[in-house]
């Protein structure tokens, strides 16, 4: 069964989806030109994904602690066993989170005080094994 | 799929369970495994497997795989047919990991080790004991019409396996037939086992591989069955047919005996794979010729391909060429051998030789008292005596005495170095060996000078051999009484002297040793006494006859070694890369000449004897050794710009033993030679295949005569 990635990082998600690159050897040979190439195969594709933690507290400070518990459980998922995830209706197998990071916004600020709560973007990989 | 652009060959991981010595499973394809390297060796070198699991931290381990499961690994291509590139054991596992530092990260391994069926062979069979027959083995045993039982052979724990040792032969002539025989199911071959008796043959170099590799040593017979020995590939060729003396096989490894008595030829072994799976092959290293490998021709050559400065690859891809990406490599005369001599072992001669007294006439005092009645007395008379000391016979002259004279009487000497030839002796000129020894023998052809020197030896025993056995029949002493008319065996005790030819008479009582012919002396002050060895010495001396006038004499039979040995210095070839005669002296001395000199006593008795002349063989020896060196050494590292697996023919387009003939594009040859002729190639003694990084890299050296020594 594949997890339902809004249900795990959220409603306000922004998801692209990159085509698996290629690995290639380039090999030189002296004093000659051109290359030689030996194609090593696909790395697998890249999902980047962002989107916007919400937290609410009755103070600024309860609300940023709240957001940050919510960063600490998405900065978890990239321990997590390779598994299926599903986006508005495609599923993505055997796949890893990576890359995990939050995204300051314009004046530098990466919890942003807004009524009743904060908030704060964050980016993350999804990398498809296969 | 062009040389231009290409895709990574797969190299598939497969494994088969081995439990209790017995495969319990087909090949298994082990998805998690990670080929990294496979480095192939020769002689008895064993080929190596490294195979990471990526997938797995380095505490885990794949349930399904043990330490001793079987594993190949295998192309993926889809080109045609797959190409065994290794099969082998798990030998052992790598495990670790490290933290990491702030500059490197964290990291976990897990790592397998695979070695190939040499190293299994090696380690389950070693060689300790001979396979031979007793009386068991034969129909009417000790018969005249004894006969051997073809499959019958036993077991012997207490004798070592040394083939031809001492440079004679140990060979059963009839082999040991094993065919459809339970213990080795398959088998079907004759093997030479040791044996002995007048009959016994020489082993030649295949024969003692075939023995060494034969079904009765071989505890991993489910394994790794070699169903007939002879029948592996190379060991037809007529190299194997040659007899090298004295091989010491015992407890020994089995592969390692075999690549060192290859090694002497000039031979060595690969251990190739093929889907049916892996089999030895022997191949002779510096003797790659032609491209195609068929059974005569199995190891090759070829080209590789270094572009022109200036020049698109485009066009060389576009032909295939064996693109040469990387190398690094030396040509030398530093290990060039065109000159080798062969030193073989001393020869040896039997002759028969007269001795002179090994002590002073002054030292010999006969008692002439009492009427000759003290000159001597018999042992039964001495025994009868309280005070026997009181006679100069038993004082100076007897082993017990008070004042005992060891060498009086006693001591008998060639005098070859000249020592006795002095005042106080004066027993004449040092011995002249071209009395007794042939002239062509002795004398050098060119200058006409004796070809030894004045040099202490020592008595050897007799190349005679008693009747119908190899048994030597010894040394032979001889008295004689009457001048040397005539002469009679000495059978009592006799020590050969260590430093000197000669002898130590060790019969306590010198006047037991009786003349058979039971004579009396004639004349002078002992006129009428009984004549033994002890009266006819003090006759001598009272009759005041000097050396060589003696009428008591004596000579021995014997074999002694010259200082000449069996020689043979290869010329260099044609091929030869050095200008220079480049030596090297090689002791071979189980290569062996003996002569049974006219001179010996038995010359005409009808005894064989144990003459030898290995000339032939140690020329040939040489010759295989120059041949195998004379030319210089490339030794380098190539690496192709891509593995080189086969491309759908199955088996892989390099081999171990296989040789580099040239770098076309730049045209540069590779065998080296600085003079006009042909020369030898850069053989290849190594590869690796570096699976990640997608490389085949070919080692040459010059081994060739590292192996040989």
């Amino acid at each position: 069964m594949a997890y339902d990635l809004q249900t795990l990082l959220g409603s306000e998600l922004t998801v692209g989806l990159n085509n698996r690159r290629m690995q290639r050897q380039y090999l030189g040979f002296a004093g000659a030109h051109g290359l030689a190439t030996i194609a090593l195969g696909t790395r697998g594709f890249e999902l980047p994904i962002s989107g916007v933690i919400r937290a609410t507290g009755t103070t600024y400070e309860q609300a940023r602690n709240n957001a940050v518990m919510i960063a600490q459980n998405l900065e978890a998922l990239q321990a997590a066993e390779a598994a299926d995830y599903s986006y508005k209706g495609t599923t993505y197998l055997n796949c890893i989170f990576e890359n995990f990071r939050l995204v300051p916004s314009a004046n530098g600020r990466i919890f942003v005080p807004v009524p009743g709560g904060c908030l704060a973007r964050f980016e993350i990989t999804l990398r498809g094994l296969v | 799929m062009t040389e231009l652009s290409r895709n990574a060959n797969r190299v598939l991981v497969q494994f088969a369970n081995v439990v209790s010595g017995q495969i319990r499973s087909g090949w298994v394809t082990l998805p998690d495994g990670r080929p990294e390297k496979i480095t192939l060796n020769h002689g008895n070198r064993p080929n190596e497997a490294v195979i990471r699991f990526a997938a797995l931290r380095w505490d885990q381990s794949y349930e399904n795989l043990s330490a001793g499961d079987l594993i190949r690994l295998i192309t993926d291509d889809g080109l045609g047919e797959e190409s065994v590139l290794f099969e082998g054991v798990f030998v052992s596992r790598v495990n670790g990991f490290t933290g990491g530092t702030e500059r490197e990260s964290a990291a976990e391994h897990n790592v397998i080790v695979c070695r190939d069926y040499r190293w299994l062979y090696n380690t389950c069979n070693p060689i300790y004991g001979v396979w031979a027959r007793g009386p068991d083995c034969y129909d009417n045993w000790g018969q005249p019409n004894q006969q051997a039982i073809a499959y019958r052979a036993q077991w012997f724990s207490g004798r070592a396996c040394i083939f031809n040792e001492d440079g004679r032969p140990n060979r059963d002539p009839d082999g040991f037939l094993i065919q459809n025989d339970q213990r080795w199911p398959g088998a079907a071959c004759t093997i030479p086992i040791f044996g002995g008796g007048p009959n016994a043959e020489w082993w030649t170099v295949r024969q003692m591989i075939v023995y060494l590799l034969a079904p009765m040593h071989n505890r991993i017979w489910t394994i790794c069955p070699i169903v007939n020995p002879a029948a592996l590939p190379g060991l037809e060729h007529a190299d194997f047919d040659l007899v090298i003396n004295s091989v010491d096989a015992d407890r020994k490894r089995p592969i390692d005996a075999v690549a060192q008595i290859c090694g002497r030829i000039g031979w060595t072994l690969r251990e190739e794979y093929t889907a049916a799976g892996p089999q030895w092959v022997f191949y002779k290293p510096g003797y790659a010729a032609g491209s195609e490998r068929t059974a005569q021709n199995r190891t090759i050559l070829h080209t590789l391909y270094a572009p022109v400065p200036g020049e698109s690859i485009a066009a060389a891809a576009a032909r295939g060429e064996k693109m040469l990406w990387a190398a690094e490599f030396d040509e030398s005369l530093d290990a060039t051998i065109n000159t080798p001599i062969g030193l073989g072992a001393p020869k040896v001669y039997e002759i028969t030789v007269p001795l002179v007294p090994g002590w002073k006439d002054s030292r010999l005092e006969p008692d002439t008292s009492n009427e000759m009645k003290n000159l001597y007395l018999t042992e039964s008379q001495l025994q009868r005596e309280p005070n026997p000391d009181q006679y100069s016979f038993f004082s100076y002259y007897h082993p017990l005495g008070s004042s005992f004279r060891p060498e009086v009487g006693r001591k008998w000497v060639l005098n070859e170095t000249g020592a006795y030839a002095g005042s106080g002796y004066n027993r004449g000129a040092p011995f002249d060996w071209a009395s007794v020894l042939p002239a062509e023998e002795i004398t050098d052809p060119q200058t006409g000078w004796r070809m030894y020197g004045p040099f202490a030896r020592r008595l050897l025993p007799c190349l005679t051999h008693q009747d119908g056995t190899l048994e030597t029949v010894g040394v032979v002493v001889e008295l004689s009484l009457d001048g040397g008319q005539s002469w009679q065996r000495f059978d009592g005790p006799v020590r050969l002297m260590r430093t000197e030819c000669g002898i130590a008479i060790e019969q306590p009582n010198l006047s037991e040793i009786l003349d058979k012919q039971q004579r009396k002396i004639s004349g002078g002050p002992l006129d009428n006494l009984e004549l033994n060895y002890w009266t006819s010495l003090c006759d001598d001396i009272l009759q005041q006859r000097a050396w060589p006038q003696w009428r008591t004499r004596v000579r021995i039979t014997a074999s002694v070694q010259m200082d000449e040995r069996l020689l043979y210095a290869g010329q260099p070839g044609a091929a030869s890369a050095s200008p220079y005669p480049q030596a090297a002296a090689v002791l071979l001395d189980e290569y062996t000449y003996s002569l049974r000199t006219d001179s010996s006593i038995f010359a005409e008795s009808g005894l064989a004897a144990w003459n030898t002349d290995e000339g032939v063989k140690l020329a040939q020896q040489i010759d295989k050794l120059r041949a195998a060196n004379e030319d210089m050494a490339i030794s380098g590292r190539f690496t192709l710009a891509r593995m080189w697996c086969g491309d759908g023919a199955g088996v892989p387009t390099f081999q171990p033993g296989d040789g580099l003939e040239k770098l076309s594009g730049r045209e540069y040859d590779l065998f080296a030679s600085w003079t006009e002729g042909a020369g030898v190639y850069p053989e290849i003694v190594q590869i690796i295949y570096d699976i990640q990084n997608q490389k085949e890299h070919l080692i040459t050296r010059n081994l060739r005569f590292a192996e040989i020594r």
